[in-house]
Parts: structure tokens; sequence; C-alpha cells
């Protein structure tokens, strides 16, 4: 029973989409996908691709949404146009930009990272090594720790994510073996290929 | 009460099992011949049952997903590897 249980856990935590997809699944993505753009807006945290995440200083509410926008945009397009010339199933579009949209929900706990101050201690380290280049720099145990942990607890939360989408992905196209992953790591550089080139157009329109 | 299952691969050589002889009950006929086993005994019990209720719910694979709690595409995957097995078993039989 508690075999069964752990099973079921491992299913929702990187595979809900044997549960949940086309426009439910949909629903919930774009919900957090706004829900976390809302968070950026005040935790400085940027999703500037498809698979970035910085922090910086939010200068403007329409960045954040837009850059959450354009990065779901970018996967769906890459994903659907990758799956297209790959999968012999005739899948439905929605249930790939569900399940996508789904498994960027994970965002959200990186959007709330953005709270803690990683960021400037990151940030503050990169301004010491720049202008004081060759002389000691001193952070305390607790501050590297800090940057340590923070570090890691970002690569947990964006592999997570990762696994999710290949999952997404791999239900909604019925891809299987090295079709699927090769596929799969084909669409997410050509997503942050799109991504990088649809803002460089957007941020002057949107800094004015 | 156990249920047998129809064997369909030898348990010595992995080939595919034929009918040889078919028994009537009710007044002890035996017919003899050679016959082939149709393409769904081929399947396993699982994917049997998965076409009879694909049957039985007009071919609504919509239905089956709210009827089984799982998603949309996944019961579309169940079915077109089902099909593609299908395909296979098809294949194989013209090559023979």
């Amino acid at each position: 029973m508690t075999t069964e249980l752990a099973a079921n856990m491992k299913q929702w935590l990187f595979n809900p989409f044997i549960y949940i997809a086309g426009s439910r699944a949909l629903s919930i993505g774009v919900i957090g996908a706004l829900l976390s753009a809302l968070i950026n807006t005040y935790s400085n945290t940027h999703f500037d691709g498809a698979l970035d995440v910085h922090f910086h200083v939010q200068r403007n509410i329409k960045v954040p949404i837009a850059e959450n926008i354009i990065s779901l945009l970018s996967l769906w397009i890459a994903f659907l146009l990758i799956a297209k010339f790959f999968t012999k199933s005739s899948f439905r579009i929605i249930d790939l930009f569900g399940t996508v949209a789904l498994a960027r929900l994970p965002l959200i706990l990186l959007s709330l990272l953005g709270f803690l101050p990683f960021h400037k201690l990151v940030s503050d380290y990169a301004k010491k090594a720049i202008l004081q280049s060759g002389e000691s720099i001193d952070f305390s145990n607790l501050d590297l720790s800090l940057m340590a942990a923070m570090g890691v607890v970002t690569i947990v939360i964006s592999a997570w994510m990762i696994a999710l989408l290949y999952n997404a992905y791999g239900i909604s196209t019925n891809l299987k073996g090295t079709k699927r992953w090769l596929s799969f790591v084909i669409g997410l550089i050509v997503a942050e290929i799109i991504s990088k080139i649809i803002l460089s157009y957007t941020y002057p329109i949107l800094m004015g | 009460m156990t249920i047998k299952k129809l064997p369909v691969i030898c348990p010595s050589c992995s080939g595919k099992l034929k009918v040889q002889s078919l028994h009537c009950e009710a007044c002890e006929t035996t017919v003899s011949g050679l016959y082939s086993l149709p393409i769904l005994s081929n399947l396993s019990n699982e994917e049997q049952t998965f076409i009879l209720d694909f049957v039985k719910n007009s071919g609504s694979l919509k239905t089956m997903a709210q009827k089984l709690g799982l998603s949309y595409p996944t019961v579309r995957n169940r079915l077109d590897d089902i099909i593609e097995k299908i395909r296979n078993i098809e294949s194989e039989e013209d090559h023979h």
C-alpha cells in the first residue's frame, strides 16, 4: 500500500498529465503563469527566455507579464513544430499547449525565491568582483552557505520543471525512445532561441 | 474460479500457436484442421478489455477517459499503441 502510494505521489509530482490534460491543464497553467508574473513584479524575478531565470530590478509591470507570455508561446511553437515533424500520432494541440503550460507551475516557486536575499548577495558579489579584482572579497560563511543553498534549490526546481516538460511533451505527442528525447532537446533549444529573439524586440517597446 | 488464458505462443519454441481442433460440448463432435487465431487473441487481456470498452463507449475516447479517470492523451496513446501492435501482427502474418 505504501509502495502504491509512493508510486502515485511520484506520478502526480512528475507526470500529472496522465490524469490532467487539455483545456483543464491549460486553464491551470495559464492561471499559474499569470500568478507567477504577478509575483515576479514584486520579487524582481525575470523569466527572460524559455528556460531563463534571472533576478534583477523590475522596472515595469508589463515586463514580467510579457516575459511569461513569450516564454510560454516559444515553448508552444517550438514543441508543436518539432512534434509535427517527428510523431506519427495525430495529437491534439490543446493537449500539448495545456500540459506544457501546466508543466511550468514550478516557476511559481522560483518567482517566490526572488523575495529571498539570494540575488542581492550574488549581485553584490559580482559588483565587488568587478570593482575589486585582485582583492579579497569578504563574505560571511552564512552568506556563502545561503548562496550555495539557493543555487541548489534553483537547480532542483528547474530540473523538476524540465522533467515535467519532458513528460508533458511525451504524453501529448506519444513519442517514445530516442525520437522523444532528441526532439524534446531540439524543441527546448528552438524555444530558447525564439524567446530570445522575440524578447529582444519586445524589451525596447516595454521600456518605452 | 481460475480464468484460463488462451495460449497464443508456443511454450517450447515461442512460435505462434494455431488451432488444431474444435469441440462441440452439446453433441461431442470434434472438428480437426489448422486454423489461425484471430488477431485480437494475440493481444494481452488488458488490451482486449480496452478494445471492448472502446466499442462499448461508441468509440469515444473522451467518455473512456472520463470513466477511467485518465486524461484524453493517455487513453489515446493506449489506443495508438494497440493499433501499432495490431499492424505489426498483421505484417508478421503477411510475411508467413
